[in-house]
């Protein structure tokens, strides 16, 4: 239980602060799964998928019910960020958050949880085609959206 | 709306997602449980909501009226003489009916 915590804690916590821009509801969010995992741990079957797999399932049901209760009074509010204010991240997390929920999802999980399309299938409880797909229409979107990083010149000043 | 060229392609749009980092997960906090009893919440339906404010409410109501208080007098026995009871001489009663009663 200790390793699992380790190991998956910081990943959990970043996925539902990606999702929902708050570090108090990550924070609870990943303290909830654990305590899931903890009060029933017979209900996680090694058979079906892995313990990472399970347990981000579970953070990403506790956003969706984040989403449910809070969404329509909550907007994307910069100052619940705890990080440091960065103008690039912050365009990022607004493109990024302007995607559609199941493709920020799929997208989050992908580039920066690193699950392959089936596990996202598993966690989201849908086909690998469809999270494929998804994941596509967001990369297709936030090349357009983010595309000003290029006018920028980021690339030229990173590469210098 | 920006061309075909001004476009990210994969790998600039992998560079600028990686750059985006979410913050360090705060260390997890063992609060005691009595900590739990000033910060939970629960949740309560409407209706058993309402019932509980009107209840209270006529609560309030009750305990503000002005009581009315009945007091028993004591008398103490020392106090009460029979000398100037007299025995009654004849007794004559008299029946009043309802309608004597009218005129």
């Amino acid at each position: 239980m200790e390793d699992a915590f380790e190991q998956y804690h910081q990943g959990i916590f970043g996925f539902v602060w990606r999702l929902t821009r708050r570090t108090d509801v990550a924070e609870d969010v990943a303290q909830e799964c654990f305590l899931a995992l903890m009060k029933a741990p017979a209900r996680f079957d090694d058979s079906r998928a892995s313990l990472k797999t399970y347990l981000f399932a579970i953070a990403r049901n506790l956003a969706l019910k984040h989403f449910r209760d809070n969404r329509p009074e909550e907007e994307l509010d910069d100052s619940n960020c705890s990080a440091p204010v960065n103008p690039d991240r912050v365009d990022i997390a607004r493109a990024v958050a302007e995607l559609p929920p199941l493709q920020q999802e799929a997208l989050l999980l992908f580039q920066y949880e690193g699950f392959t399309l089936y596990e996202i299938a598993a966690i989201t409880g849908t086909d690998a085609g469809a999270v494929k797909s998804r994941l596509h229409r967001a990369r297709e979107r936030l090349k357009q959206s983010l595309a000003p990083y290029k006018t920028k010149g980021v690339f030229d000043a990173r590469e210098r | 709306m920006h061309g075909n060229d001004d476009r990210l392609n994969d790998e600039e749009l992998d560079q600028v997602l990686r750059s985006w980092r979410a913050p360090v997960a705060p260390p997890i906090v063992h609060r005691p449980r009595w900590w739990y009893w000033f910060t939970g919440s629960i949740r309560v339906p409407v209706p058993v909501a309402v019932c509980l404010v009107l209840l209270v409410v006529a609560g309030f109501v009750v305990m503000g009226r002005p009581r009315v208080v009945y007091r028993e007098v004591l008398v103490p026995m020392s106090s009460i003489s029979f000398q100037g009871l007299q025995p009654v001489d004849e007794l004559r009663p008299r029946i009043i009916r309802r309608k004597d009663a009218e005129n």
